[in-house]
């Protein structure tokens, strides 16, 4: 009767509390990068390692910890879902920035479906993560994709950052944006201007908050970060025209 | 007793393994992303071709050189002081901030285009917003666009309003819903645009953002200025339209992002890059826009291909 007990209340639990799996982000931020440029059967995305590559340099100039820094070389779903290892990969650092395909079910880490994270898959934040950034299309278009039961993508993560609509393949965004963050700027204006600049009116840029008060964050030793927040069914979300 | 509560409990454990493989295994929807290219197959073409001349003009940018003494005039036609450092050596951007207002105002001049970007983040970009801020409405928003830059001395009597229309929103949305439960409208953008020998220009990027109660508090205005630099013969408008096909357009093409794209309307302009890029010749360029649609989501689409063999790179 314990284990019925106990199997039940497996099903109707909220999902995990927030990230408790690294106590030194203040101390020893880190971040983690993956981009893809190569879909092998057309479609292909090349700036998207310039882009990666001006991340990385932004934020190792600005002291950061690299946790990985995966190209075309490796497409492991695994590293972002819950049923994987993400606890050592996206969910075990504190940014993380993806060039490559999206739409507004996942992200494309190579052209077979095999190679297709699904949000509904994933569990960010209920380890260590605080932002994750999306430089693909349509990433942010369905909130309630990055909350789907029984696995909320946003399990704790503060922001996910991403496009309404489709966004170019450009070589300068993973820089504008990451030389924002080490600037004293909110992740969440460092995304938006950051995108802004190279990125025409046409172009609508998003992120989803776990709630409105993780807009207030700047990345660690930029500014204040607020405490993990409650993970509930409730989300909030910032859209933003380019100008 | 004791092996009826243990049966029992097998059940339950069954049944709630069951729910949870049930409830794990729900089929994601049928909307996939492409997997393959763009192809002909994703465009189709229902407008009608323009009649083109045989030469159109090009335009040549005027070098421009800012110096700290321009970017603390320009701070100064806001009201800023502070003092200007490079913020971003890629794009050319300095910036000042003025701490001395409450809250702080910052304007960013961009070296590579002369480009000036005002805002006054906290309320342009506010955390949460709890009631539907008071818009202007378009005609008073104009008003109040016009006036702004006026008292800036940021005018351009080659531009004039090409739209108005809000430019952020915050929504509150709840697990499993299509639609927000809350969505409010934060910013309005009132948008210029000019003409180059009587065709738009598209890249310039010249707005002023109005806030609650109407309050000026964000502009964009990447315009550079530009010289008659003789004219080039352009390709036929069916070529471009195989261009298009082939992905050969200004901005990376995103077709391969749609199902289906109706190409509505085929026009000509002029290109003008991003204001952290530096550019020196105004090309022509032919314009198509339409409607482009993924798992039967609508958006607009706008692609550009340039007119000219000699502008792309």
């Amino acid at each position: 009767m314990l284990l019925a007990v106990i199997a039940m209340g497996m099903i109707i639990a909220p999902p995990a509390c927030a990230g408790t799996g690294d106590d030194n982000d203040a101390s020893y931020p880190e971040f983690g990068v993956e981009y893809k440029a190569d879909y092998l059967v057309g479609n292909d995305l090349w700036q998207g390692a310039i882009s990666a590559q001006g991340f990385r340099n932004a934020l190792l100039n600005a002291g950061w910890t690299e946790s990985f820094f995966i190209g075309d070389e490796d497409r492991n779903v695994n590293r972002w879902t819950y049923f994987g290892v993400d606890q050592s990969y996206v969910d075990g650092t504190d940014i993380v920035y993806f060039a490559g395909h999206g739409w507004n079910q996942g992200i494309l880490l190579n052209s077979e479906p095999g190679k297709w994270v699904y949000f509904r898959n994933c569990e960010w934040g209920d380890y260590d993560a605080e932002w994750i950034l999306l430089d693909g299309c349509h990433t942010v278009q369905l909130p309630s994709e990055l909350k789907y039961y029984p696995h909320y993508a946003m399990n704790g993560v503060h922001l996910v950052c991403g496009f309404d609509s489709v966004g170019y393949d450009l070589p300068e965004d993973g820089a504008n944006v990451a030389n924002k963050l080490v600037d004293g700027y909110k992740v969440r204006l460092a995304w938006f201007i950051g995108i802004d600049e190279n990125h025409g009116s046409e172009i609508r840029v998003g992120i989803i908050g776990e709630n409105a008060d993780c807009g207030s964050d700047h990345v660690w030793k930029e500014g204040s970060v607020i405490a993990d927040p409650p993970v509930d069914s409730e989300i909030y979300r910032w859209l933003y025209n380019c100008n | 007793m004791n092996a009826k509560i243990g049966v029992l409990a097998c059940i339950a454990l069954a049944i709630a393994v069951g729910c949870l493989y049930v409830m794990d295994s729900d089929p994601i929807s049928v909307s996939l992303p492409r997997t393959t290219s763009a192809d002909d197959a994703t465009y189709s073409l229902a407008a009608e071709l323009p009649q083109v001349k045989e030469s159109y003009p090009v335009y040549q940018v005027s070098p421009i050189e800012i110096t700290e003494e321009q970017v603390k005039e320009i701070a100064s036609r806001f009201d800023l002081s502070g003092t200007p450092r490079v913020s971003n050596k890629d794009t050319g951007e300095v910036l000042v901030v003025d701490t001395s207002k409450q809250p702080e105002e910052q304007i960013s001049v961009y070296a590579h285009s002369g480009a000036v970007v005002y805002h006054i983040l906290d309320k342009e970009f506010p955390n949460e917003v709890t009631e539907q801020p008071k818009l202007p409405s378009d005609t008073e928003a104009e008003r109040i666009a016009l006036e702004f830059l006026k008292k800036t001395q940021m005018e351009s009597p080659d531009t004039k309003i090409v739209s108005v229309g809000v430019n952020q929103k915050q929504e509150v949305w709840e697990a499993g819903a299509t639609e927000p439960r809350v969505s409010y409208d934060v910013t309005k953008a009132v948008r210029f645009g000019r003409t180059l020998d009587g065709l738009p220009v598209y890249g310039d990027e010249f707005a002023v953002i109005l806030a609650d109660g109407g309050e000026a508090i964000g502009l964009v205005k990447t315009l550079r200025e530009v010289v008659p630099d003789g004219s080039v013969s352009i390709k036929s408008p069916e070529q471009a339209y195989s261009d298009l096909l082939a992905a050969k357009t200004v901005r990376p093409s995103v077709a391969a992002e749609f199902d289906d794209i109706v190409i509505e309307e085929v026009s000509l302009g002029y290109w003008m890059e991003p204001r952290g890029v530096m550019q020196e010749a105004v090309w022509p360029i032919y314009v198509f826009s339409g409607t482009a649609t993924h798992n039967n989501i609508e958006e607009p689409y706008i692609a550009y291909v340039f007119a000219n063999e000699s502008a792309e790179r």
